[in-house]
């Protein structure tokens, strides 16, 4: 990875990379996983020619933060689409890419969407259960909760991440109220974000783990409740 | 300039020279600092001091000057003195005069007197340029030199000579007779043009104050012409910095120095809105020019204030010293909140430091201000102030270039937001109401205000509309029978206000500023030449062209020189409070000329300044419709929203309705610009203009999403469409010219 380019080159990747996540909504709403991948993919090979090194002790300057934000941005983005089309493997290998820049001290971003999905993904894709989980998602809720301390208090993504780690974890009351703030934070697109990633979640542990399924399908109804009153 | 002010500005500026050389001319080119002819003063010793005289006759103050620059090739040289003296710099002009141009010089030959002394003998000159650039020198013609009956010009090297009332050069040598060679042949005389003059004074005021020789002159047009870089405008009080502080145009330079990336990017995110050219990444200049103002020569002619009004109108940034609140200043920054949306910086020095300051004219407190003081040094990283200005120069070129109402000085917005309706923007006539900018403290309202101005002003403009219309309804009874002219005329009821009293419940700044521009009579008092009145008065000056009455106590305290030499070209009436002498007569007979002079096509000056030099480019019409409205929808609901999950909305987490009105809001503004585009602009447009291309995909992509949530089907297929038809467009390749 290079150092950060001159600015007016970071400026128009920076914008390329709008365009490009506006297109990959368009296309993932319209259920065109495999061109919205493409489109991010195309981006991300020219973001990753000027990403900053998530390593290292030197502070991050403006420039490296905004363009590492736009990189885990667009890889968790990815991973979703790559989730969507079935690549399960891919999917997790881009949270994972997401979160070298996520999870980086260097570069303090603030942001949890990689680091519960490359959690969970295994949840969904049978390769791991609640327990063997139980301590990474200790870790994230440590995390998020430092992020919704101080600039996240007010992103919806944060709390339903939170809520999630803590569900998972058997934490209801806290998941409970975690989900309410994301749901107030959002609009009715979020409450229905949050209801397609726990009936996903939901199918996958229904078999394997009722107990961990019994608290989503608890979740799914606070928030049908929640969404009822938007 | 006429004639007689000419010849009154040379005279009070004219210096006589005698000493180990002889006899010469010199004149008074900045505070304390005199310039002549090298070869006056060539035998002056280092360090020695030698008397000279500065003004004419009664008024001749005699200094002790000595040498401390010179410029051999150009012979011209630089004179300091430590004295005191009430009198106004010449304003020092580098550009070369027109061929042709008036030019008007005072110098001194000598008289001996009985006892056998060299008196000096003042005497103006004249003529035309003949030469602009005669082997590097100015080549001067005068008849009365030319006319041979002259005396010989013993005395005149060194003279100051003036175009349009600015020092262009001075007198050096003559091309003498053959038979006399002190005397001029053919009427022609050399003069070394004064850009030697101005390096010199650079030089020294970087000496004297720290500051930075790099920064330009404002009232030289070709400063302001480098359009790849960022003009930064220091506007100064005259004379030397004020103890304890740093010199502004230095900490400008420093600032850029350490954050020029940041600032850089800043500048850039606002030109791209504007569709200018970015900063490149270098170029000679640097990439930052900054332009320095002085105030004293920016007020010593009529020229000058129109020069400075375009460094106003034209400069992306500009900084304003205010220690002192030195009325100049004032009055500048109040043309420059009329004629630009920022960036506009304030700094303070001498003993200020952020957050222990004085306080401020009462319009002006909310004012977010930097300091230049030393004091402010030592409060250490991060708060130094070029530190402050950078990160003001940051965060303002961001933020002008995102909301769309960026202020950070008052009146820009409430002269030109008046409202829909005509009424709400029309004139307010005097029968109506009159604004008075004037003091508010103790001493001015007892005596200026309550006892003269605020109590009978009116009444004399009420019996003045009465008179006028007796006079107009002779005038149509005359022409016609349908009025009788025995019929009492109408009652008026004229308010005259101080700001204390516009009768409004709405913000005193924004109910004033829209009130200093609709009044048709606007009074200026320039007693004790209040911050708060200065600013009111650039920007009354600045926002009507009836200008204003202007108005001073001759009784208070004369104002500082440099504002004098404005009062002069403004010819303020001089009424007496102590005498009773308040001549109202004449203040509305000067009201009554600015609407004859409007009706004739004579604008105010500074008003016709502003409107000249205005810059298109930094006004809210430049902004291209499809930008206005994203920029609005932004502002909604940004674009950001769903990754970020931080919605802008206050309230959004108690009021769902709010949020979700706030959605559609973004939503259907984003569609208008999506539909301006498409219709506004054929597929071949779009797509050759790569900033319009982005936009219009990154708009196709956003109303899509919209228009299958909404189930808008039609919307959705036409998108889709039109921006196949785009994209097709976009793919061709260009053909060949």
């Amino acid at each position: 990875m290079s150092s950060a380019q001159p600015i007016a080159d970071v400026d128009a990747l920076l914008r390329r990379a709008k365009l490009a996540k506006a297109q990959a909504k368009d296309l993932r709403d319209e259920g065109e996983f495999t061109e919205a991948v493409a489109v991010l993919n195309r981006v991300l090979e020219q973001l990753s020619a000027a990403a900053p090194d998530p390593k290292g002790d030197a502070p991050a300057t403006p420039d490296e933060q905004r363009l590492a934000m736009e990189m885990a941005d667009c890889l968790g983005m990815l991973g979703g689409n790559l989730r969507r089309a079935g690549a399960l493997a891919d999917a997790q290998d881009a949270f994972m890419r997401g979160l070298q820049f996520e999870g980086s001290a260097r570069l303090q971003l603030s942001s949890s969407y990689n680091l519960v999905n490359a959690i969970t993904l295994p949840l969904e894709s049978g390769a791991a259960g609640t327990g063997e989980l139980a301590d990474a998602l200790r870790d994230a809720i440590a995390a998020i909760e430092r992020q919704v301390a101080g600039e996240r208090r007010r992103d919806r993504w944060a709390w339903a991440d939170l809520a999630e780690c803590r569900l998972l974890l058997g934490d209801l009351d806290g998941a409970r109220m975690n989900y309410e703030q994301a749901s107030r934070l959002g609009d009715s697109e979020t409450v229905d974000s949050i209801v397609a990633v726990l009936r996903r979640l939901q199918a996958a542990l229904q078999g394997r783990d009722p107990q961990a399924a019994e608290r989503i399908a608890a979740a799914l109804s606070w928030l049908s409740g929640a969404a009822g009153a938007v | 300039m006429t004639e007689d002010n000419t010849l009154s500005l040379l005279k009070q500026a004219s210096v006589f020279i005698r000493g180990p050389d002889g006899i010469g001319s010199g004149c008074l080119v900045a505070p304390q600092r005199i310039a002549t002819a090298l070869h006056v003063v060539r035998s002056w010793q280092q360090g020695r001091h030698y008397e000279v005289q500065l003004g004419v006759h009664g008024e001749r103050r005699p200094c002790q000057a000595r040498l401390i620059d010179s410029d051999a090739q150009a012979d011209v040289a630089l004179l300091a003195f430590d004295e005191a003296v009430n009198a106004t710099p010449l304003v020092v002009r580098a550009a070369a005069p027109d061929r042709g141009a008036r030019w008007d010089a005072y110098g001194y030959s000598a008289l001996t007197n009985a006892a056998g002394q060299e008196v000096p003998d003042g005497q103006p000159l004249s003529g035309t340029i003949d030469d602009p650039d005669a082997g590097g020198r100015l080549l001067l013609y005068s008849d009365s030199i030319g006319a041979g009956s002259g005396s010989p010009l013993r005395g005149f090297s060194g003279s100051p000579v003036l175009v349009d009332g600015q020092l262009v050069g001075q007198l050096t040598r003559i091309i003498g007779d053959s038979d006399d060679a002190s005397r001029p042949a053919y009427g022609k005389v050399y003069a070394t043009p004064a850009r030697a003059l101005q390096a010199l004074l650079a030089a020294d005021r970087a000496k004297t104050s720290g500051a930075a020789t790099g920064t330009r002159d404002a009232l030289d047009p070709s400063s302001l012409r480098d359009a790849d870089a960022l003009h930064v405008l220091v506007v100064m009080p005259p004379g030397a910095s004020v103890a304890g502080s740093l010199a502004l145009d230095e900490q400008v330079q420093q600032a850029w120095e350490h954050q020029r990336r940041d600032i850089t990017a800043a500048v850039n995110g606002y030109r791209r809105g504007l569709r200018l050219p970015p900063l490149p990444e270098s170029t000679a200049n640097g990439g930052l020019v900054v332009v320095g103002l002085r105030t004293d020569q920016a007020l010593s002619s009529k020229a000058n204030l129109r020069a400075a009004v375009r460094a106003l109108c034209r400069c992306e940034a500009a900084l304003f010293d205010l220690t002192g609140y030195d009325p100049g200043v004032m009055f500048l920054l109040g043309i420059r909140s009329v004629a630009r949306r920022g960036v506009t910086l304030a700094s303070i020095g001498g003993t200020f430091t952020v957050g222990n300051g004085p306080e401020l004219p009462f319009n002006l407190q909310l004012l977010n201000l930097a300091s230049h003081s030393k004091l402010q040094v030592k409060l250490g990283e991060g708060l130094r102030p070029h530190q402050l200005i950078s990160g003001k120069l940051v965060s303002g070129f961001s933020e002008l270039a995102s909301l769309p109402h960026y202020l950070d000085l008052p009146a820009y917005e409430s002269v030109r937001q008046l409202g829909g309706e005509a009424k709400a923007y029309q004139p307010i006539p005097y029968t109506s109401k009159v604004l008075v900018l004037c003091p508010f403290g103790k001493t001015y309202t007892e005596t200026n205000w309550e006892l003269f101005i605020g109590l009978q002003l009116a009444d004399k403009l009420k019996e003045h509309a009465r008179q006028a219309e007796l006079k107009e309804r002779e005038r149509l009874a005359q022409s016609r029978d349908s009025v009788s002219p025995a019929q009492p005329p109408r009652e008026v009821d004229i308010r005259v206000e101080r700001l204390l009293e516009v009768r409004t419940p709405r913000l005193v700044a924004q109910s004033l500023y829209e009130a200093i521009r609709l009044v048709d009579l606007c009074i200026i008092d320039w007693t004790e030449c209040r911050p708060n009145v200065m600013f009111e008065a650039g920007v009354r000056l600045a926002t009507n062209a009836l200008g204003a009455v202007h108005i001073i106590d001759a009784g208070a305290a004369e104002p500082p020189p440099h504002v004098q030499t404005l009062l002069q070209s403004l010819n303020p009436v001089r009424y007496r409070c102590a005498s009773g002498k308040m001549l109202y007569d004449e203040m509305i007979s000067r009201f009554e000329t600015s609407k004859a002079d409007f009706g004739a096509l004579r604008y105010g000056e500074v008003f016709s300044a502003v409107g000249e030099f205005i810059d298109l480019p930094a006004q809210s019409v430049a902004l291209p419709l499809a930008d206005e409205l994203i920029r609005s929808a932004n502002l909604l609901s940004s674009e950001d929203e769903e990754s970020a999950g931080i919605a802008p909305v206050l309230f959004s987490e108690v009021n769902k309705q709010l949020t979700e009105a706030v959605g559609h809001a973004a939503a259907e503004r984003r569609l208008a610009a999506w539909l301006f585009i498409r219709y506004r602009y054929k597929p071949a447009d779009i797509a050759g203009d790569a900033t319009r291309l982005e936009q219009f995909q990154l708009l196709s992509a956003q109303v899509r999403r919209w228009a299958r949530k909404g189930d808008f089907s039609e919307v959705l297929e036409q998108v889709k469409a039109f921006e196949a038809v785009v994209n097709s467009a976009a793919s061709k390749p260009e053909a060949p010219p």
